[in-house]
């Protein structure tokens, strides 16, 4: 029962993957990705992370896809009728298909087969003995507050960097010429 | 480990002082901001501290390196006087990105704890992106964010799967945890450590532009604020190098056959690439951008030839190399901004003709720096290199020793482009006029320069 | 103190003109003058301080300067150590000669009086450093630090393509400065100092008491590997370098030879590769091509110190280190080394003898005759070596000479094509006599110095038991290509009727009182060398006697 849950979330994932990569519309795309990051997230549950599972959601699927179907949705332009000429010499054009298919495939394939056998090989000690499904919430919590205090604390820097960029590069440049 | 907090503070003060009307007072709070952190460093010398639980370290060779990113983010700042000037520019968020970054720089130089690690190196990528597209106006400066920012974030993304194995692998983030690891298992380590090994390299390699992660490097760094080129490829590089160095000399050291060889042809690789391709460019920004690529290769030379003298090296070509840089990027800032041609700053060597005679001393800055970069004797960077090369020697890898040599030689070329065009050719007449702090904070650099190349026992015992 | 102040003294002189003001009424010239004439007194102090019966090294002077930690390699320790023997007092002496009359011939310099000066008097002191540097760090870095100024004054008082000139002057040497570095590495590695090791072994209590005996003592034990690691002080005094009984038994370039490379012990190795840095310098073919094209661009005095003295660095340092401290690859490879110093000579006579323009003629003859140098050192007969470092300073003489009355002609008329010229002896008679005097000293004529050094470096050739017997006869050839091209322009150029090829026999004036005074002394100089060449050879004959017995096995 639980293996057939497994595959079927599994196939959920890959078949989102896929989708994300053959669809040509990418509004479409944005929605594939949305299966596949469900998928994920419930591969999580069965793995008994269920706080990973949790945030797998309410980051990736509630923050960070929104984001994205929010964008696809807001630059999305109909095709100006009068330009022509190559693709690619169209403005605000994105080069979402590349021709050359060897190259990424070899680096896939070679990524592939490394970590296939990397999994295959490896020797997984909590295989063994199977622990009986516990929360993993309470004992990540105490240790963001305790052991792991300091980076989480300065992870508030890192934040606080990027949300100065963010700021500085979307703010109008010459703020100084408008006063 | 008070600089880190007292960067992270002195950050969010800058960012209020960005509401005050004038920009005066910036530049030298900064400058006091990182003095006090550089003082603060000094309290744990002599002793060895772990703190927050086992998340930071620090020793003698941790504060030798902190002291050099923060010296050379104060000659950074320090030459950062025409923000002042710009109407445009936003000096305050500089400023705090700077002070940031260098809190990732510091824990990148004293993690004990691979998870610091990661932070650190977000918080300086992060600091750094935005730095990089300061410029907004400029597509190339944009161009160099953009690029900088995925690659960068591709980079981390593949440092934090390496970390991962080797959690994984060896059920702790400590790095002496994964050393005691390597030597009670030394026969039967996890293939995901030696995983765990690579893509952590590959993602750090990828930070100090090593070969064949550099690609991005001459775009960045041509398309960058030179200001922030010069902060780039020392700070980042230093940091890069010291965090490598304590990964690689803690933890991995007992799995050193593994990853040496991988090092060594990846170190070749490094210095024919930076020194070969530097030789053809027209522009001085994008040589020194391959030039920081070849010296990210000498760096990686001691670090492949792991012994007991490799960190005194590192500290010595990471100090003679900042000092270089960051000298030839002041004389190019001031020579660009004053040569503007059509296409706005000029930053190819022909910006440099003739300027021995407008200003014999910013000529001979330049020189000193150039001849220090080459490794000619009686310059700092000519002990940088004999100590790099001497590790080598040490260890008994000598085809990597001849291969290093003879890409010094070519180094010459390229840096000798730069004195041909100031000393041997004619220029315009104009003089180029240069401030006086900035021009204290030029020869300073160069007196210490000379100085380390007359007496390079002065570090001595430091280590 | 007295070799100190030789290297310091122009220093001094440099930082002094480079520190006042660029002003035209501030006599640079005088100030170098004074400083090139109180060298040359001080050499010649040298020269009589300079007790000729003594073998080993004198006047003395040592200091400590760089003291470097490098982990368990021990401690980089670079002592300032100077002194001289009968191989490195000649040169001192002819550098001091030759860089004096190369002041005289920097009168004509307008351009940039300061920053030439500056740089005439910074490469004065390298140079002086170079020869009585007794650690082989300190050699070294004069050695590299010689470049810079040279480089400076081909590439800013050059001809037209200085540019080109100069970088590939500095790349070549530089590339065998490199080699040189390697080697040194390797040898810091695998030699010892006795006497800091005695002390550290506890076999003495300080310095000043170990002996010669302990010292056979020191070494023996460690033969035996009964010294522990820890207590080997290393070294880059050129002394103990020299001393096979001082190399580390496991090390690198030890004397057993263990460690090899594709078959190849890594001493031989290292001999090739400092023979290779310094025959860049010396120059022998193929290495050589820099030479031509440095010589054309350079200005008239930088010439002549490079041919005059710079080149003889290239053979001290083929004596003093690549012989001197790996004298089993000397004696292994003599043939192939003899050999290329042949080749060197007939193959810069003939590219001299194709040359239209006489200054490069001369800087293909400098080819030529440097190559007689490495044919005695390689020989490795008294007669050779004693006949090499005779060679090299009759060619420093000669060179000098040669290149000055280049000079004399292109200040006038600013052609240096031998086909523009005929009948020169008409309306410059003085001129006429001294180039005479030049090209017969440098074709070997007897009686003048040429023909001394060539002689002695030929006779060790033949009685040389490493050399096979046609090697010195092909080289041989050489005197009679000089013969050829040098009497050959001398026709050309002095004899028929008055011509030139651009009408410009207007302009042609004979020699002034200030060429006169270069020239007439540098003549008298290798005529009384020819005459008396025993005052060098008494010089030389004790350290070099000396030096062989390395070579009896």
């Amino acid at each position: 029962m639980l293996n057939l849950i497994f595959y079927a979330f599994a196939a959920l994932t890959l078949g989102g993957s896929l989708a994300v990569l053959i669809t040509r519309n990418v509004m479409y795309s944005a929605f594939f990705l949305l299966l596949s990051l469900i998928g994920v997230a419930a591969l999580f549950v069965l793995a008994s992370a269920d706080l990973l599972a949790v945030a797998q959601v309410m980051i990736y699927v509630g923050g960070v896809l929104v984001l994205v179907i929010f964008g696809v949705m807001l630059t999305h332009k109909p095709k100006p009728e009068t330009t022509t000429g190559p693709q690619a010499a169209r403005p605000n054009y994105i080069l979402t298909q590349h021709r050359a298919w060897l190259w990424p495939l070899l680096v896939a394939a070679g990524l592939f087969t490394a970590f296939y056998s990397l999994i295959s090989r490896i020797h997984f000690s909590l295989f063994e003995h199977r622990a009986p499904f516990q929360t993993s919430v309470d004992t990540i919590g105490k240790q963001l507050m305790t052991e792991y205090i300091i980076p989480f604390e300065i992870a508030g820097i890192l934040l606080l960097a990027a949300l100065v960029g963010a700021t500085y590069l979307s703010s109008q440049g010459d703020r100084t010429n408008n006063q | 480990m008070l600089p880190i907090i007292l960067l992270s503070v002195f950050g969010i003060v800058l960012l209020f002082m960005g509401f005050l009307k004038s920009k005066v007072l910036l530049l030298p709070a900064t400058l006091v901001f990182i003095l006090a952190a550089l003082a603060t460093t000094f309290m744990d010398w002599g002793k060895t501290y772990l703190y927050f639980q086992n998340m930071l370290l620090t020793n003698n060779l941790a504060i030798l390196f902190t002291t050099i990113v923060l010296l050379s983010a104060f000659m950074v700042v320090a030459l950062s006087n025409s923000f002042i000037e710009d109407e445009q520019a936003q000096p305050a968020e500089y400023y705090a990105l700077l002070l940031f970054s260098l809190v990732g720089a510091i824990m990148m130089i004293s993690f004990e704890n691979l998870i610091m690690l990661f932070v650190g190196v977000e918080i300086l990528s992060v600091a750094m992106y935005v730095l990089a597209g300061s410029d907004k106006h400029s597509p190339r400066s944009n161009e160099a964010a953009l690029k900088y920012f995925l690659m960068g974030a591709f980079a981390t993304g593949i440092m934090l799967f390496g970390i991962a194995l080797l959690y994984g692998a060896t059920g702790t983030f400590v790095v002496s945890g994964i050393k005691s690891y390597v030597y009670t298992n030394a026969y039967g380590v996890s293939l995901l450590l030696y995983m765990g090994i690579i893509l952590l390299l590959i993602g750090m390699l990828f930070k100090v532009s090593a070969a064949p992660f550099h690609f991005w490097t001459p775009d960045v760094y041509d398309g960058t604020p030179g200001l922030f080129t010069a902060f780039m490829s020392t700070v980042v590089k230093t940091a890069g190098f010291a965090a490598l160095f304590r990964v690689l000399s803690v933890s991995f050291v007992g799995v050193y056959s593994f990853w040496w060889g991988t090092l060594a042809a990846l170190t070749c690789l490094t210095l024919l690439i930076g020194n070969v391709t530097a030789v053809y460019q027209t522009s001085f920004k994008r040589m020194m951008a391959y030039s920081s690529i070849s010296h990210a290769g000498y760096l990686l030379i001691g670090l492949t030839a792991l012994g007991t003298q490799t960190k005194q090296a590192l500290v010595f070509y990471s100090l003679a190399y900042s000092l270089a840089t960051i000298s030839a990027f002041g004389v190019l800032l001031v020579v660009s901004r004053q040569r503007q041609d059509t296409n706005g700053v000029n930053e190819n060597f022909d910006a440099f003709n003739g300027l021995a005679r407008q200003n014999p001393l910013l000529g001979f800055v330049m020189a000193v720096s150039m001849l220090s970069l080459a490794g000619i004797p009686l310059t700092a960077g000519f002990w940088g290199k004999f100590m790099i090369f001497t590790t080598a020697a040490d260890k008994g890898i000598y085809w990597i020793l001849v291969f290093a040599v003879l890409m010094s030689t070519v180094g010459i070329y390229y840096y000798f482009r730069v004195i041909i065009a100031m000393y041997f050719r004619e220029g315009a007449a104009e003089p180029v006029k240069v401030a006086p702090f900035y021009r204290y904070v030029l020869i300073a650099a160069t007196i210490l320069t000379l100085v380390l190349g007359l007496a390079p026992g002065l570090l001595e015992g430091l280590v | 103190m007295i070799l100190s102040l030789l290297i310091f003294l122009p220093l001094i002189g440099a930082l002094v003109v480079a520190l006042l003001p660029d002003n035209q009424h501030i006599p640079f010239k005088w100030l170098t003058l004074g400083v090139a004439m109180a060298e040359l007194l001080l050499s010649v102090v040298a020269y009589t301080q300079f007790d000729q019966q003594q073998a080993g090294y004198q006047l003395l002077e040592q200091a400590d300067w760089i003291t470097l930690p490098l982990g368990n390699l021990g401690v980089v320790s670079i002592d300032y150590l100077l002194g001289v023997d009968g191989i490195s007092l000649p040169l001192v002496v002819l550098s001091s000669v030759i860089l004096l009359i190369g002041v005289l011939s920097s009168w004509t310099i307008e351009n940039r009086q300061k920053a030439y000066f500056s740089l005439y008097l910074l490469l004065s002191g390298t140079i002086m450093g170079c020869f009585v540097a007794l650690d082989f760090f300190l050699f070294f870095l004069f050695f590299e630090f010689m470049l810079l100024p040279m480089y400076f004054l081909i590439g800013l008082w050059g001809g037209p393509r200085r540019e080109y000139a100069s970088i590939k002057f500095f790349l070549y040497t530089l590339l065998g400065s490199v080699l040189i570095l390697l080697v040194m590495i390797g040898l810091y590695l695998s030699v010892m100092d006795p006497v800091s090791t005695a002390v550290m072994a506890g076999l003495a209590t300080d310095a000043a008491s170990v002996d010669q005996d302990l010292i056979r003592l020191v070494q023996a034990q460690l033969a035996d590997m009964h010294i522990s690691s820890s207590q080997i002080v290393h070294t880059f005094d050129l002394r103990y370098m020299a001393d096979g009984g001082n190399y580390l038994p496991n090390a690198f370039l030890s004397g057993a030879g263990e460690t090899t490379f594709w078959g190849i012990p890594a001493r031989m190795i290292a001999f090739w590769a400092v023979f290779l840095g310094f025959a860049i310098k010396l120059p022998i073919v193929p290495l050589h091509t820099w030479l031509p094209d440095a010589h054309v661009e350079a200005p008239t005095p930088v010439s002549v110190v490079l041919a005059g003295v710079l080149l003889k660095i290239g053979g001290y340092g083929f004596i003093r280190i690549a012989w001197g401290l790996f004298p089993d690859g000397g004696a292994q490879y003599a043939q192939t080394l003899a050999g290329l110093g042949v080749l060197s000579i007939v193959y810069g006579g003939l590219n001299a003898l194709a040359q239209n323009d006489l200054k490069k003629m001369i800087a293909y003859s400098s080819v030529s005759h440097m190559g007689f140098v490495l044919l005695g050192v390689a020989s490795l007969t008294s007669e050779g070596i004693n006949g090499a470092i005779y060679q090299m300073v009759s060619h420093g003489v000669l060179s000098a000479m040669l290149f000055l009355i280049v000079g004399v002609i292109y200040d006038r008329t600013h052609d240096r094509r031998i086909d523009s010229y005929r009948g020169l002896l008409q309306v410059m008679p003085h001129y006429a006599v001294l180039t005479a005097v030049a090209f017969f000293g440098s074709l070997g004529l007897p009686g003048f110095s040429g023909f001394v050094g060539e002689l002695f470096t030929l006779m060790g050739g033949f009685q040389s038991l490493w050399l096979p017997g046609w090697l010195p006869s092909v080289a041989v050839s050489g005197i009679v290509l000089a013969a050829a091209y040098l009497l050959w322009s001398l026709q050309r150029m002095f004899f028929g009727p008055l011509w030139t090829r651009d009408g410009v026999e207007s302009t042609l004036t004979d020699l002034n009182g200030r060429e006169r005074l270069m020239l007439i002394p540098l003549g008298l100089l290798a005529l009384l060398l020819g005459l008396l060449p025993n005052v060098l050879f008494n010089l030389s004959n004790a350290t070099v006697a000396q030096w062989l017995e390395k070579f009896n096995v």
